[in-house]
Parts: structure tokens; C-alpha cells; sequence
């Protein structure tokens, strides 16, 4: 079955050939594998908590703890793997230093999604509690310290390569596709667009409304513990401090630029991906060439609103 | 016609290629109360959209007091005089009536700020004009929706407008405040203002109307006097046919279904009780019949829907349904257990604006309809056709987002979500409500499909004609209370208003 390109997309993806094309041009090595590398892992992180956080304003709610999340997330991972049972199981201490920051990271997603699903907390507030106090938690799990470490077998899903490139932009590539099908194909990605287009219909017409916003935040925090892990492999260094700081923002403007709408009811999932690669791609271009780094954050600004202006839905 | 307010001739506008009016006229005298009839799709929202400025014609001319305008846009429009009451209302509800009346023509003062105390004067002068008892400096979202509507006609009336717009005024309000409604609307012609008053409600055009003016397919098919008309009269022409045969195939098409004789008891409601205006109900529903719910607005029909659907929590009495040891205490559970629940308001809790007809009409299905979490949706656009096909709904593809269809087929499409579950228990608030006449035919017949089939049916409906000639019984509610039950054949309209007044005489 083929379906019509959305229009707003391919508007994104007009504009993002535009900045490739002028890349190509004034930008030398651009094409240089080294280049592309190191733009696809900085966009990785980005692009996985904006899926998350694309299903989440889809749902009609927002989460402002995403950073916190990762933070978590990256400080209990070497903990883990540093402790004496771990260096005593290598195996088992490796895959539990993934396992149980996702866990931990799970739960604090049902923590969020408890408080707005079943108490009626409101998404901005319910998020706002986490966002404190996670960062406070990660940092007192560390003692405050930045830890280093080596464990080349952990350091992988940060630094490994797989036909050239960043293991965490596979893994982006590979959630997009995955929660793209989830969105389209299953009676979840169904029931949350219904309970993010109109609650009230929605739960007249039988669907589990408040399971349906628990699991849409529980997978949201577990993608951010996800980046969180990612950057802490990346660094070989963890600092609760400054992981995933303000990446809620980062994550909204992918989200946004790529066309969801905070009034819910949409989960542009390819669009995500799209406007994470398109602020990516901004930033750098503007870097690389020469533009110092606080007008970049202008340009970029001003380059997300013309492309938010750009894509309002019409509405008759 | 020289002394004409507006004339509006040839008007023509077009969608995207796709013709909305072909040829659409309009004819207001100063101080004419004027209603504009058709089915949906016929041009009406299009042809008051052009004159409100919302829209630009494409060709045709516009008079307003004799001379040629061309109206760009809202703001314009008002600037000319012409002012329009939208369907849904557009005022804000956290702030205070005050603030509402002069919202956008707030008085200054001379230092540019808002001058509080003329406001009230003015709110106040509002008010009392139209006999609105309330406190302005209380937030206008702690009113009815009636009050809300009247001081959104208040509000239009004190911008001295010469033509008033309204669409489907009395949606929401009861009878005594249509009253209050139709005297404000008499008042307004006294003071040589004209109105537009467009409504579903044929009754009504007939009491306030002085002229009418009637759309087909895109162009105007003619304009008379209302006293010069009958009711019949007026629906043969939006339709198209003849008045005689519609006398024939009687007035709905609910009319002529034959009771199943002595059909298993579904439901049985007992001294149901809640929280929310409903004290005592008591209810019994066979397979195969129609039973009506009756009683004025407020009166508790829809909120005895809800006890019987599991939204609203018990706190007397119990509903009984056959086969269903445990108790229903929510809409998921109600579905699963063989009901369903056609609300009133197909906006705020009907459709899903951006899914798409597809997915909008299998909602409610959707469990039936996934494996393993995966929806299959080859099955899915199968049901889906089949319904398009049964159901008459006229949409571009399956997969056009619902919001773009007009109000009748989005109602068909939302009967089709409850159609699909296959209910043994179907209840309907209102289902033909702002719906367009051939369309609402065409819903009554379904309905009267299903109940051959078996399925018994809750119907809470407004029209005395949809519950004479419809239900086979109906229950009259006064105050929160079932306090009768009529028996048809043999239901007349006075005993019908009689049992539903009868009681708040003694």
C-alpha cells in the first residue's frame, strides 16, 4: 500500500537536502567519513530521547525529565561494572550494568506516568518532579564525582563502529524503524494517538486510557536511560552533573520541527529523526564554518522557528 | 426589492476545483428574521462563511444597504455590521462575563487603560436588556452553556450589528431558555436589526422565522414566506421530492418496525442512583425493542446513559445486564459486555479529529481486531467498506482524516464504531442531533435494521416525532427520575409533553 508522503515532511526533507547540498558545496570534507561520524554520534543521543519524547507529546502530555533520566542511568552503569562482583563476572556484570540502569530508568518512567495517568497530575508538573530530583540522585549515587573508567566492552555502544559508523546511530536508525511500525501497525500506536486526539472519546470508546499513558512514558524514560548509557560509554567517563543536561529541550525541538504537535494526537516518528539530523546538521554546518558558537545557538533558534512556521497544520 | 439589508445573487465558490455553491442568492430585508435550509453539504455553511468574511466568493455579487461590498474577512464583516453567534461557542471561560462582553471593544481610558467601571455599565446594560440575571464578575465558565450562549448573543447585540448570524442557537439550551432566546430575537427585530437563523430544529423556523430561504446541491432552490408554508412543504423542498410522498412513507423512518413480542430481558436497571443529577431510574429493556427516554433538558436522559455505560459511579440501585454477573464500572467493560454508547456531542466526545475514517470507526472494535498487539488491518479495511457501503457515508477515501467530513457522515461513521461491536444493547443520546434531513432518515433506518436483528435499543432523543413514531415504549424522566412509561401504539404528543410536565403542576 503506498502512501502519500505527509507534506510536512517532505518539506523537512526538502530543507534538509538544501543544507546538504550547500554543505557539499561550501564546506570542505564534508563528506569525509570522519565528518559524518561524529555528526551522526552527536545526533544519536538526541534523536533517541526525541522518539520518546515525539510518543509522549503524541499522548497529549509532555516529559521535562528526560535528562535526569540519563543521568541516572549513566551514573549507575559503571557503578555496576566497577563493582567487585562485576570484575569477578565480567559477562554477567556487563549485562547487568545495561539491564538495570534501563530497569531503574523503566521505572522511573511509571513513577511519571503513575503520577499523571492515575493521580491527574499535570504531564509539565509530574515531569518537573523528576527533573529535580533526579539529578540530585545521580549525583548522590556518585558521591558528586566524575568517575572515569576502561571497559572497552561497555565503551562499544559509544565508540564502536559497524560498516563505519557509530554504533548509537544504528541504534537510533533501528528504533525509528521499530517505533515507526509500532505507531502504524499496533493496537498501542493506535490507542495513543486516539487517547492523544480526544481523551474523552477514546475512553468512551473502551481504551484503556490510563495504561495507555503509563506505557508511553515508561518507554520514553527507558530511551533516555538508553542515551544515557550511550553518552557515558562515549565519554569512558561519567558525570552525573552534566549528563543529558537539557536535552528535554533538545528533544522537544526534534520532536517539534519534526512535526508533532503539543495538543497531541500525532507521532511523526520519521519526522523525529528528521528534526534531530536537520538541528544536527544546522549547528554544524554553521560551526564549520566558521560562525562562533553563540550565533550559532541564534541561527539555530531562528532556523527552528522558520521551520515550525514553515509546517502549522492547516486547518480549515 | 430596493429596501433590501442584503442581496446576495449567483454566488459561487469552489474547493479545490470541487464546487461548494453553484449558483448561491440570498434576500434580507431590514428587520427580517430569515432562516437558510438544506441538507448538509447543500452550501449553507458556505454561503454564511462568504457573507462573514471567513471565506471569498468567486464570483456573484454582494449588496449590503444597495451598494456593492466586498467582505475580506471576519473583522470586515463586523466593521459593516454583520456579526455572527458560531455553533461553538468563542468565548473564554476562565474570565468574567465582564471581561467577555467587551472582549476586543474594551472602553479606554484616557491614559489607555481598560475603564473598568464603564465595562460593567455596559455588561450590565447587556443584561438587562435581554433579561440575563447574573453576576458579571463571576468567571462565565461557571454558567450553563444556555447563559454562556446568551451573553454571546449579548455580546454581538451591544456591537450595534445590523444583521445577526446565528448557527444552531439552541443546541444546547433547554426550552425555557429557547423562550428567553426567541423574545432577545424578537426584541432585536423590534429595534429593526435582521437574523440569520439557521437550526435543525423545523419547529422552531416555523415559530420565529418570517422568511426562509432554501439550498440545494450547491444553489438556492427557492425563497418564500414561512407563513405561506407547511412543514412538509419545506422538507420536500430540501430534499428534492414531493410533499405527498413523504406523507406517505410517514414523517421519520423509525415509524412501521414491528416489536419482537415477548424479546429476553437485556437490562434492568433498579432505583439507580448518582452523583450527578440522576436519583432514581428504573428501566427495563427487551431484545428487540425500542424504548425512548424522554424529559427536558436536564431532566437526567443522559446521565442515566452513563450509570448504564459504567462512566458514572453508582450510589444507590443497580444495573442488571443479562449474562453479566459482575457489576460495570467502566465504558471498556460496558463494550466488552455488549453495549454500546452513541453520545450526544460528537465533538468532545465522538471523534478522533486527525485519525482517519478507518481508524475512527474501528475504535471501539480495535481488540476484536488485533493479534498479539498488531492490528490487521487488511480485516480492518475490509469492516471498514463494508460500512462506508451499508452506512451511505460519503468520504473521499477511508483514509481522509474524519474532521474533514461534515457533521452528518461523521455521525454515520460514529454509528458505524458502535454498529461494528455488534451491541446487544445500543444506546443513542441524540443521534439524529444537528444532523441534515436525508441523513437523519437514513440513521433511523439503520437503527430500525438493527432492532429487527434482536438488538435492543435505549433511545434519548429531544423530537417527539423520533420518539412517537420510533420507540415502541418511552420513559419519561422528570428531575432525575423515571416517572413513567408510555406505551405506543397509541402515543400522542400532548400526552408525551403532558408526562413530561406532569408532576411540577402538583
Amino acid at each position: 500500500m503506498i502512501r502519500r508522503l505527509d507534506p510536512r515532511l517532505s518539506g523537512l526533507l526538502v530543507a534538509l537536502i538544501v543544507l546538504v547540498a550547500l554543505n557539499l558545496a561550501i564546506t570542505p570534507n564534508f563528506l569525509n567519513l570522519q565528518t559524518v561520524a561524529v555528526n551522526v554520534s552527536q545526533v544519536a543521543t538526541i534523536a533517541i530521547v526525541a522518539l520518546g519524547m515525539t510518543l509522549v507529546i503524541a499522548s497529549g502530555g509532555i516529559d521535562l525529565s528526560v535528562g535526569s533520566v540519563m543521568a541516572v542511568a549513566g551514573a549507575l552503569a559503571p557503578i555496576i561494572f566497577l563493582s567487585d562482583w562485576a570484575l569477578a563476572n565480567p559477562g554477567l556484570g556487563l549485562a547487568a550494568s545495561v539491564a538495570l540502569p534501563l530497569l531503574v530508568a523503566a521505572a522511573c518512567g511509571l513513577f511519571n506516568g503513575v503520577l499523571i495517568a492515575l493521580l491527574g497530575v499535570q504531564p509539565i508538573i509530574a515531569t518537573l518532579i523528576f527533573f529535580i530530583s533526579g539529578r540530585g540522585i545521580a549525583q548522590v549515587l556518585t558521591n558528586g564525582n566524575l568517575q572515569t573508567f576502561t571497559n572497552p566492552d561497555f565503551t562499544w555502544i559509544g565508540t564502536g563502529r559497524i560498516l563505519g559508523l557509530p554504533v548509537q546511530g544504528w541504534i537510533a536508525l533501528l528504533l525509528t524503524v521499530v517505533l515507526a511500525l509500532v505507531v502504524r501497525r499496533t493496537l498501542y500506536g493506535r490507542y495513543l494517538l486516539s487517547v492523544g486526539g480526544n481523551e474523552r472519546a477514546a475512553t468512551l470508546s473502551g481504551v484503556p486510557v490510563a495504561r495507555v499513558k503509563i506505557v508511553t512514558y515508561v518507554i520514553a524514560a527507558t530511551l533516555a536511560g538508553l542515551a544515557g548509557l550511550i553518552v557515558v560509554a562515549q565519554n569512558s567517563a561519567s558525570d552525573a552533573a552534566r549528563i543529558g543536561q537539557l536535552m528535554e529541550l533538545d528533544a522537544i525541538a526534534a520532536a517539534v520541527v519534526g512535526g508533532a504537535a503539543l495538543s497531541g494526537g500525532r507521532a511523526p516518528i520519521f519526522g523525529t529523526l528528521l528534526g534531530a539530523i536537520f538541528i544536527q546538521l544546522m549547528g554544524y554546518t554553521l560551526i564549520a564554518n566558521g560562525i562562533s558558537d553563540e550565533m550559532t545557538l541564534i541561527v539555530t533558534a531562528a532556523i527552528i522557528a522558520v521551520a515550525v512556521w514553515l509546517q502549522r497544520g492547516r486547518r480549515a | 426589492m430596493t429596501d433590501a439589508l442584503l442581496q446576495m445573487t449567483g454566488i459561487t465558490k469552489s474547493f479545490g476545483g470541487v464546487p461548494a455553491l453553484t449558483d448561491g442568492s440570498l434576500s434580507i430585508a431590514a428587520g427580517e428574521i430569515h432562516s437558510i435550509v438544506g441538507q448538509n453539504g447543500a452550501g449553507k455553511s458556505t454561503l454564511i462563511k462568504i457573507l462573514t468574511g471567513v471565506y471569498r466568493r468567486d464570483g456573484g455579487s454582494v449588496r449590503w444597504q444597495g451598494c456593492e461590498v466586498d467582505l475580506r474577512s471576519p473583522r470586515g464583516a463586523q466593521g459593516t455590521g454583520i456579526a455572527t453567534i458560531y455553533q461553538e461557542l468563542t468565548l473564554v471561560p476562565q474570565r468574567t462575563v465582564i471581561e467577555n462582553i467587551v472582549l476586543g471593544y474594551e472602553p479606554k481610558t484616557r491614559l489607555g487603560m481598560i475603564d473598568w467601571r464603564a465595562a460593567e455599565a455596559r455588561t450590565r446594560a447587556v443584561l438587562d436588556r435581554f433579561g440575563i440575571d447574573i453576576d458579571p464578575h463571576r468567571a462565565l465558565g461557571r454558567y450553563p452553556t444556555a447563559i454562556q450562549q446568551l451573553v454571546a448573543i449579548g455580546r454581538a447585540a451591544s456591537m450595534d450589528a445590523k444583521l445577526l448570524i446565528m448557527d444552531e442557537p439552541t443546541s444546547s439550551l433547554d426550552e425555557r431558555e429557547v423562550e428567553v432566546l426567541f423574545g432577545v430575537i424578537r426584541q432585536l427585530k423590534a429595534q429593526g436589526t435582521s437574523v440569520i437563523y439557521v437550526s435543525h430544529f423545523l419547529d422552531e423556523i416555523f415559530e420565529i422565522c418570517d422568511g426562509v430561504t432554501i439550498l440545494r446541491d450547491g444553489r438556492t432552490v427557492g425563497a418564500a414566506r414561512i407563513a405561506e408554508m407547511t412543514k412538509l412543504d419545506l422538507i420536500a423542498a430540501m430534499l428534492g421530492r414531493s410533499a405527498e410522498d413523504i406523507r406517505k412513507a410517514g414523517m421519520t423512518e423509525l415509524s412501521g418496525s414491528a416489536r419482537a413480542e415477548g424479546g429476553a430481558v437485556v437490562l434492568e436497571a433498579i432505583g439507580v442512583a448518582t452523583d450527578r443529577r440522576l436519583r432514581k431510574l428504573d428501566l427495563t429493556l427487551r431484545a428487540g425493542e425500542i424504548v425512548g427516554l424522554a424529559g427536558l433538558l436536564g431532566s437526567g436522559r443522559t446521565e442515566a446513559a452513563r450509570a448504564i455505560f459504567g462512566m458514572d459511579r453508582l450510589s444507590a440501585g443497580s444495573v442488571q445486564l443479562a449474562d453479566q454477573p459482575t457489576a460495570i464500572t467502566s465504558p471498556r467493560a460496558a463494550i466488552a459486555a455488549g453495549m454500546a454508547f452513541l453520545s450526544e456531542d460528537r465533538k468532545t466526545e465522538g471523534i478522533v479529529p486527525d485519525l482517519s475514517v478507518r481508524e475512527n470507526l474501528t475504535l471501539a472494535l480495535l481488540p476484536r481486531l488485533s493479534r498479539m498487539g498488531l492490528v490487521d488491518e487488511p480485516r480492518e479495511r475490509k469492516i471498514v467498506e463494508g460500512f462506508i457501503k451499508a452506512l451511505g457515508i460519503k468520504a473521499a477515501h477511508m483514509d481522509q482524516p474524519i474532521r474533514e467530513l461534515s457533521g452528518g457522515n461523521q455521525q454515520k461513521v460514529l454509528l458505524g464504531r458502535w454498529l461494528a461491536v455488534e451491541p446487544r444493547l445500543l444506546i443513542l443520546d441524540e443521534p439524529t442531533r444537528g444532523v441534515d434531513v436525508g441523513a437523519k432518515r437514513e440513521i433511523q433506518a439503520i437503527i430500525r435494521q438493527k432492532v429487527e436483528e434482536g438488538c435492543a435499543v435505549l433511545l434519548i432523543s429531544s423530537e417527539f416525532e423520533e420518539l412517537i413514531e420510533g420507540a415502541h415504549d418511552i420513559v419519561v424522566m422528570q428531575e432525575g427520575r423515571s416517572v413513567s412509561r408510555l406505551s405506543n401504539p397509541g402515543v400522542t404528543e400532548d400526552q408525551l409533553i403532558h408526562a413530561m410536565a406532569a408532576g411540577s403542576a402538583t
